[in-house]
């Protein structure tokens, strides 16, 4: 096999450049075996080759000091690195870089818990801290404050949340709930945002804008900078949670609990993202397909009935919860309780009846903060764990639910793939995520899923729907959907990207956008 | 709360930062310092000297999916594709050290792999014995 190497650097220039990393983070640090060490960085979820997304070598720096040294010597040599917290984005990439040969520059050693302010309610962490992490510090110290994690919580603070990703307490938006950061520029400098400005500067994570521009949000999703230190908002423990799930019988119902859901979410009369999610998500929670269906394609009807029923499951499933003190959680209960009654066959699910259910109690985890690895089960639902995310984000619309859901159901079944999906409902948006799962052993199946996602791609574009989060093989697809006004947007990004790192040495390709000298190459 | 004291500890933890190549003024984050509630954490982390127990590493990435029980993911789907025998890898005798390193590293179906990040390769070895002694010392329901 031959070593990847970045695009236009010879083997003679990588190894002087990783000889010169060597002397920075110590030989131990720098990960080159392709297949002892190496392996480890790939994508084990792709939908194409290993081979496209194989790293050359990994860098794993522990200081601020070490990171700007590195990024000294890339930008001499020009070789690309790929920026990485925790590295555990599965379903979006994982830790592998967008193309074969970059350098991972691996942050998961910087994990300091920097500060913990249990009064004012947040955070301050490196890009290394999972939320076990940051969770398992809070409960031995006893520090009233929750997290708010991913489904699967290996992953981290700041890989999630510059990643965009949310979560399932009231601070699910983790864009929204971070405050302050850390970035060190691909020319060394190193900014703090926000109020950081000073030295005497006692309010970096309690008010994100400062003066000027607010500039976090460049580096989310983006290659304009390393982020190094993050402040996150943590949800004080409220004196009383009420989960609660609900059960609908009919597809059409979707709409319907939509609509409901908008008013009860923009008067906070339900405090978390409610999420409503499909019969064989839930299900995958305790059964595999297997159990149910041997053939081959989409579960039939007939099976799917069958299941719902054994396993006490709706069609849809809708998990929300409310917070506070017992008084306000009784009346806010009894809304959602009239609400959402009006459903014919809507049959309301508390922890009394439902607690040993793996579904109900990830959820419920979830809802409150506690990490859990219970959602990998549905790697299990036909084996193979290979799986992507399709997410394309709606308006919490009752219309355009059933028209996203539709659309893609149609597709996937043409694919002969299931529909396995969840919406969540955001402010005022709704994110839709549906899991393509497939064998990862099985090329034909792979390649069946690439197909299907591409389609559902310009499928979604063409309703005016835009994803908000996407694997590394369909940055550039997805970048290329959101062109109104002949590309503005991709030209400020490119614009941006020029300026700040000139050299294109900071993740080249990182959501479609791309330094000057390799734009429309990939 | 004291907002000297955040600044204070703030400088501390830039200053944390960037010594943190000493590994004897660093510790790791499992056995983090001791905290006020209302007081910034100190800092932690792990780095030269992070040679943490197989139990720990067990429980920060492998319990997740691998304790017994139906919230497991991993748990779960080796009783049904290799039988309830096989489920439980801390109760499986068939496992060797090699093997579960070889995994860890390369991943399995649903399974991906760690990286020398997650865990390095002495951390690996300790994690390696741990489930192969774990197991040995493991007596099955019928035979208690």
């Amino acid at each position: 096999m031959t070593k990847p190497l970045p695009q236009g650097i010879s083997l003679g220039q990588f190894n002087a450049a990783i000889a010169e990393i060597k002397q920075v983070v110590g030989k131990d640090y720098v990960f080159l075996d392709d297949i002892t060490e190496l392996r480890s960085y790939r994508d084990a979820y792709n939908t194409t080759n290993d081979a496209d997304f194989a790293p050359s070598a990994a860098v794993a720096p522990k200081t601020v000091e070490q990171i700007q040294k590195i990024l000294a010597i890339v930008n001499d040599y020009k070789i690309p690195i790929w920026t990485i917290s925790t590295g555990k984005n599965f379903a979006y990439g994982g830790p592998a870089p967008r193309k074969a040969g970059y350098v991972v520059l691996d942050l998961k050693l910087m994990n300091k818990i920097i500060e913990v302010n249990e009064k004012h309610g947040y955070a301050i962490v490196e890009p290394g801290v999972s939320y076990y992490d940051l969770y398992n510090f809070l409960q031995e110290k006893g520090i009233k404050l929750w997290i708010d994690c991913a489904a699967p919580a290996w992953g981290g603070f700041v890989g999630n949340t510059s990643d965009h990703g949310a979560g399932y307490t009231p601070y699910g938006d983790h864009l929204l709930m971070q405050c302050g950061m850390q970035v060190v520029l691909a020319d060394g400098t190193v900014v703090e945002t926000g109020m950081d400005t000073s030295a005497n500067s006692k309010t970096g994570a309690l008010y994100k804008y400062g003066q000027g521009a607010a500039i976090d949000g460049l580096f989310t999703q983006s290659n304009f900078g390393v982020i190094t230190r993050m402040g996150i908002w943590l949800m004080p423990e409220p004196p009383g949670f009420t989960p609660f799930m609900i059960t609908l019988e009919n597809e059409r119902d979707l709409e319907t609990v939509t609509d409901l859901t908008l008013p009860l979410r923009l008067n906070q009369v339900i405090h978390n993202a409610p999420m409503t999610v499909d019969l064989l998500w839930e299900a995958a929670m305790s059964v595999s397909k297997r159990q149910y269906y041997t053939g081959t394609g989409p579960m039939p009807e007939s099976n799917r009935q069958k299941m719902a029923k054994d396993l006490d499951l709706g069609i849809w499933n809708y998990y929300a919860a409310v917070y506070g003190p017992a008084p306000m959680m009784k009346n806010n209960m009894e809304i959602i309780r009239d609400t959402f009654s009006t459903i014919p066959g809507a049959k309301f699910h508390f922890d009394k009846t439902r607690k040993g259910d793996p579904g109900w109690d990830y959820r419920v985890k979830l809802m409150q903060g506690i990490p859990n690895m219970t959602e990998f089960s549905l790697l299990n639902w036909v084996g193979g764990g290979g799986h992507i995310n399709f997410s394309p984000i709606s308006a919490a619309d009752g219309k355009a639910s059933m028209t996203q859901y539709q659309m893609i159901r149609k597709r996937a079944h043409e694919y002969n793939f299931d529909y396995i999906g969840e919406f969540l409902i955001g402010w005022r948006d709704q994110h839709h995520i549906f899991m393509l799962m497939f064998d990862r052993m099985n090329a034909e199946e792979k390649k069946r899923a690439h197909e299907l996602f591409a389609v559902l791609v310009d499928d979604a574009a063409a309703l005016g729907y835009g994803e908000y989060r996407t694997h590394l093989s369909f940055m550039d697809q997805i970048a290329n959907s959101y062109s109104w006004n002949d590309n503005a947007l991709w030209d400020t990004h490119h614009a941006l990207k020029d300026e700040l790192d000139p050299n294109g040495i900071l993740s080249p390709g990182k959501m479609g956008i791309w330094p000057k000298h390799l734009r429309g190459k990939s | 709360m004291n907002k000297s004291l955040i600044f204070g500890l703030s400088c501390l933890a830039l200053s944390a930062c960037d010594q943190a190549t000493d590994s004897s003024k660093t510790e790791s984050i499992n056995q983090a310092a001791k905290l006020e509630t209302s007081a910034p954490a100190q800092p932690t982390t792990t780095v030269e000297s992070s040679n943490r127990a197989g139990r720990v590493i067990f429980e920060l990435h492998c319990a997740g999916c691998h304790d017994p029980g139906p919230a497991h993911a991993a748990t779960k789907q080796l009783a049904l594709v290799r039988g309830e025998d096989k489920a439980v890898i801390m109760q499986r005798k068939d496992l060797t050290a090699d093997y579960i390193k070889y995994i860890v590293r390369d991943g399995l179906l649903e399974m991906p792999p760690f990286r020398p990040t997650d865990i390095n390769n002495a951390e690996l070895d300790n994690l390696a014995t741990y489930i192969v002694e774990g197991a040995k010392a493991h007596t099955p329901e019928e035979t208690k």
